[in-house]
């Protein structure tokens, strides 16, 4: 930006503000600023989580500024850094602990709720929710972390949605290989053998894909398709009945709204992972009030999900 | 030293060059027993469905007559490759006949809430549409089998395990043309 011929210094807290004032405007139009309608039942549960969670932010700010305090006096006596660093870190972990279990109480009571009114089920755990062969279509990890599911039934299609986060040990370095979502749907075609969809890793990958699994390359018609995915099983035949060229365009049109997306067929069922989903029913950082228009956005969510299967048209009656 | 090294890289890709001709040339027949496959699954629901007809449709004898004289054709003929077009050919006809079929069973009430009958056409749809993507994996197997025989040097290797040009899949010339929405109403 440039004011009177002279050009403005980048400034990280100038930067910043403007990127906050971006996301009012955003916010202006989705959210808006009026008082939210919500059900007196939700605000009730809303406002006496509220209360309790103004006393265990007060017990957190004590404990926080004990461990600050403890750790300035016990700064010289002792000389081990990494020490005094846990022990900062681990004061203030346990001084957050209880906020931590309120926001885990908060979700079980409000969310079920609000879930409730379009049929589904909640679950905050999700650890075994999918089966391994599913697991299969995500990079390798060393670590899973499954959380917030939710299930049910949407316009005759049933669902399965859950939060990932996997991690990799790389020596003494571990790294997020996928966060995201893992949404399964009823499908309306049946899968003779499993199809695989991942985004397009280049030819080495590809090699090491053939020789390390007795899946087949399934190449398709459609150039642009086969320039976003790579597509394997052991049935061409199955393969190609599944992914007709009407499903290409549509998974092409999802893959541009998500980078990285990946699907897997089996059965008469699809699993899609969506590595830039966004985080579901998060009400937010505990510290700050709680805000009865978190009910907006957790109903805003639930939308998103549905609209992977309308994006997919799996509620469509014709197969193709 | 240096020679052999050359030596030895150049017998492993010639060596790979006839491996890939010979994988293009049997993934061409793969293909082409695949859609054979899927042809046969369409026959074999002629005679079940044949079977639930002869009771409630008595007007249509001629169709059901057609229906299994298509099928003891079908089924007598030569099967490969090369057989692949005359053999299509006919399957496109016994799939008009069952179209047909299916389209007059929703005049007989009875015939048409019967579980069997519902299931049978769920088959075909569920048949046709494998048989749509066994055409496609064998236009995909037709388009590396022809650009093998036409490129220098997989064309030498091609040609060396006998691999040879093989007609694409098209679309008969009755489902292109026109529709003449006439003679639907």
């Amino acid at each position: 930006m440039r004011s009177s011929g002279k050009e403005e210094p980048l400034v990280y807290g100038r930067r910043r503000k403007q990127k906050f004032k971006d996301y009012e405007k955003l916010n202006a139009v989705v959210m808006p600023k009026e008082e939210v309608v919500i059900p007196p039942y939700l605000a009730k549960i809303i406002d006496s989580f509220e209360q309790r969670r103004r006393l265990k932010n007060i017990l957190f700010f004590m404990g926080a500024t004990l461990t600050v305090v403890a750790a300035f006096f016990a700064y010289n006596s002792i000389p081990d850094r990494g020490l005094l660093a846990t022990i900062l870190f681990g004061g203030g972990y346990l001084s957050y602990l209880p906020l931590k279990m309120l926001k885990k109480q908060f979700k079980n009571s409000l969310i079920p709720q609000i879930l409730s009114e379009y049929g589904f089920d909640y679950d905050q755990e999700a650890q075994g929710v999918f089966p391994s062969d599913y697991m299969a279509i995500l990079p390798s990890y060393t670590w899973s972390n499954l959380s917030d599911h939710f299930w049910g039934s949407d316009r005759g299609i049933k669902m399965s949605v859950a939060e990932a986060r996997l991690e990799k040990n790389f020596g003494k370095y571990t790294l997020t290989v996928f966060d995201g979502l893992l949404c399964r749907f009823d499908y309306p075609k049946m899968a003779t053998a499993q199809v695989a969809v991942k985004s397009d890793s280049g030819p080495i990958e590809e090699v090491f894909n053939g020789v390390f699994t007795n899946k087949q390359r399934v190449r398709l018609e459609d150039p642009l398709f086969e320039s976003k995915f790579e597509v394997y099983s052991r049935d061409q035949v199955g393969a190609r009945y599944i992914l007709t060229p009407t499903v290409m365009e549509r998974l092409i049109a999802l893959e541009r709204q998500h980078n990285g997306l990946r699907a897997i067929f089996r059965n008469r069922e699809v699993l899609l992972a969506i590595p830039d989903g966004p985080n579901l029913f998060n009400p937010g950082n505990f510290i700050r009030p709680l805000n009865r228009k978190m009910v907006q956005q957790f109903h805003q969510d639930v939308t998103i999900m549905k609209a992977f299967s309308d994006a997919l048209k799996l509620n469509a009656k014709t197969k193709i | 030293m240096e020679f052999l090294i050359i030596i030895g890289l150049l017998l492993m890709l010639l060596y790979w060059m006839y491996a890939r001709a010979i994988h293009i040339k049997n993934r061409a027949f793969e293909a082409a027993s695949s859609i054979e496959v899927q042809l046969q699954k369409r026959r074999d629901l002629i005679p079940n469905v044949l079977k639930l007809a002869k009771k409630f449709m008595d007007h249509e004898k001629k169709l059901l007559g057609e229906l299994t004289k298509l099928r003891v054709r079908a089924n007598s003929a030569v099967s490969g490759p090369d057989a692949l077009p005359k053999g299509l050919e006919l399957d496109s006809t016994i799939n008009r006949a069952l179209g047909q079929f299916f389209a007059l069973a929703e005049n007989y009430p009875d015939l048409k809430s019967q579980v069997a009958i519902v299931r049978a056409q769920e088959t075909y749809e569920e048949v046709e549409g494998h048989i749509a993507a066994a055409r496609r994996f064998y236009n995909s197997a037709i388009t590396d089998l022809n650009g093998a025989l036409e490129t220098f040097p997989m064309s030498f290797f091609a040609k060396m395990v006998g691999a040879k040009k093989l007609p694409y899949f098209e679309a008969n010339s009755d489902v292109a043309a026109p529709v003449n929405a006439e003679d639907y109403l």
